[in-house]
């Protein structure tokens, strides 16, 4: 598992928690998701703590979970992983040092055990993205002419 | 500098306001006249202004049953509208060199104005034959001050029929969340103790259950953009008089079909209906909004019914479609479509073969949460 660590690759993704669940948007692919259990804490970890690596965010989302580190590092990595194909998350350029991985509130009573996490991929809207592409464009590089075209 | 190669490289003065109220000012010159139309629109005023008469008449014709008698004193936002026919120069517009698609939209914001602009295609008569509705390049900006708007388009004549079946989201869409509200992808009906909000995707059978509750014992709010004030009590505001439908389903509801305003077009177009031309008793200003409504065209179902779902389902079923629709690019859309689902329950609709029973399903739905409100 590569050590670097991860951000949610905002703006182009957009999210939000409702009822546990959480619904995330990649606005460049018009693809958007949901995610459940497991999967919406480790959400919530990556979001939370940006520049966290993929051993600290699966040792935060164990704590949470009756189970041991060891027993769950490898399905937090592929799902990470999936996050990070679907550009959901991105590697930050320069690592950040997270000395305050966000924890949440870790399992008590056993009572929530850790299940796969899944990545539910939706892609009906991808045609409005791929017919009305959308620019956005921050002040130093619109509307000034770019270098190698000429102002009319 | 022709409107078509305008879009080609970045003018001088792009995001600055003197070179538009420039532009529209010498149009006006040029016309020798501007024409206003005021509006209320979602609990404030808005006046339209143009010196080029037919298109004032073409944006604000969904707008008509929202017209004041009188004009207003002071509105609370004017949209000068003009296009490069009207004379004077084009205002500054974007550099678009890399992009081609027509669909292509480009956002930018300062301490002065926020502006969107639809790339379109040049008025070439080779593009126009392969791409009859090909749509002209349109510009909207919106002061940050919130009362004044501008939309230039490159030809009037060529504002696409869902243009002007719904004028100006972009710019409409960021002056409703200055006040505290927002667009939504979505379709309304109700009555004057409340409604609903239908949404959905294109094709889920929004606008089939909006429109066919002009048939029925309710009122019409629209059926693809709409305002919400988020408010304790959620508050529904009519915006658009006209009502958009796929042309499979047209049939579905026959008695539209001789208001249908381009029955002669459904090859390429979808059809259009104003609403507020045919029914305009039909028409509210706005309701108090009591549920959320995922319209669900259901094979082999014959009157339509309804059942609670999730406000996730509420959520997932409005913001994707409404963040895309809008191209509102900001967390603070979904925050805003979270906070309303939250508030009111949702339901999913099921549509069946009887169109008739949708209204009624609709009806009886408004009554089961207003009783247990």
């Amino acid at each position: 598992m590569k050590r670097s660590g991860l951000r949610v690759n905002a703006p182009q993704v957009i999210h939000e928690t409702i009822d546990g669940e959480v619904i995330i948007i990649n606005l460049a692919t018009g693809n958007y998701y949901s995610v459940k259990g497991a999967g919406a804490d480790i959400w919530d970890v990556v979001q939370a703590s940006p520049g966290a690596d993929a051993h600290e965010i699966a040792a935060a989302v164990a704590r949470r979970f009756d189970n041991p580190l060891d027993a769950v590092e490898g399905e937090i990595g592929r799902f990470l992983e999936e996050l990070r194909r679907e550009e959901l998350v991105a590697e930050v350029d320069q690592a950040v040092p997270s000395t305050s991985v966000a924890n949440g509130v870790a399992a008590t009573d056993g009572a929530r055990s850790f299940e796969t996490p899944v990545l539910e991929k939706y892609t009906d809207m991808q045609d409005l993205v791929l017919l009305d592409p959308v620019h956005e464009v921050d002040a130093a590089g619109w509307p000034h002419a770019r270098p190698d075209v000429a102002t009319t | 500098m022709t409107a078509a190669s305008a879009v080609r490289s970045a003018d001088l003065g792009f995001g600055e306001l003197e070179p538009l109220a420039a532009s529209f000012e010498a149009a006006v010159r040029a016309a020798s006249v501007v024409e206003e139309r005021d509006v209320r629109l979602a609990d404030a005023t808005v006046r339209l202004r143009s010196p080029h008469p037919e298109m004032l008449r073409r944006l604000g014709r969904a707008f008509a049953h929202l017209e004041l008698d009188e004009p207003a004193g002071q509105p609370d936002l004017t949209v000068n509208l003009w296009d490069a026919e009207s004379g004077g120069s084009p205002p500054p517009l974007p550099n678009t060199e890399d992009e081609e698609a027509p669909g292509a939209f480009f956002y930018f914001s300062n301490h002065q104005l926020r502006a969107g602009f639809q790339l379109g295609t040049s008025g070439d008569a080779r593009v126009l034959a392969v791409y009859p509705n090909a749509p002209t390049p349109a510009l909207s900006v919106l002061e940050t001050s919130n009362a004044r708007g501008w939309y230039w388009v490159a030809d009037a004549r060529r504002i696409p029929y869902w243009e002007q079946a719904t004028p100006l989201v972009y710019l409409l869409d960021w002056w409703l969340r200055a006040r505290g509200m927002h667009m939504l992808h979505a379709g309304a009906v109700g009555t004057d103790e409340g409604g609903v909000v239908l949404v959905g995707k294109s094709g889920s059978g929004k606008s089939t259950a909006a429109l066919s509750s002009l048939d029925a014992d309710l009122f019409y709010a629209g059926d693809d953009y709409i305002a919400v004030s988020l408010d304790t009590q959620p508050q529904v505001h009519c915006l658009y008089g006209s009502g958009k439908l796929m042309q499979n389903h047209v049939e579905r509801l026959p008695f539209l079909l001789d208001a249908l305003a381009n029955r002669d077009h459904l090859a390429i177009e979808k059809a259009v209906v104003y609403v507020n031309e045919h029914w305009p008793a039909k028409i509210t200003a706005g309701f108090p909004l009591r549920a959320v409504v995922l319209p669900r065209i259901t094979p082999g179902l014959v009157e339509a019914r309804y059942f609670e779902a999730s406000p996730v389902a509420g959520f997932t079923a409005l913001a994707p479609s409404t963040v895309f629709q809008m191209h509102t690019r900001g967390q603070d859309s979904l925050v805003r479509v979270r906070r309303l689902v939250e508030r009111v329950p949702s339901y999913v609709l099921e549509l069946g073969s009887d169109i008739a029973s949708i209204p009624h399903a609709i009806r009886d739905l408004i009554a089961t949460v207003g009783a247990g409100a």
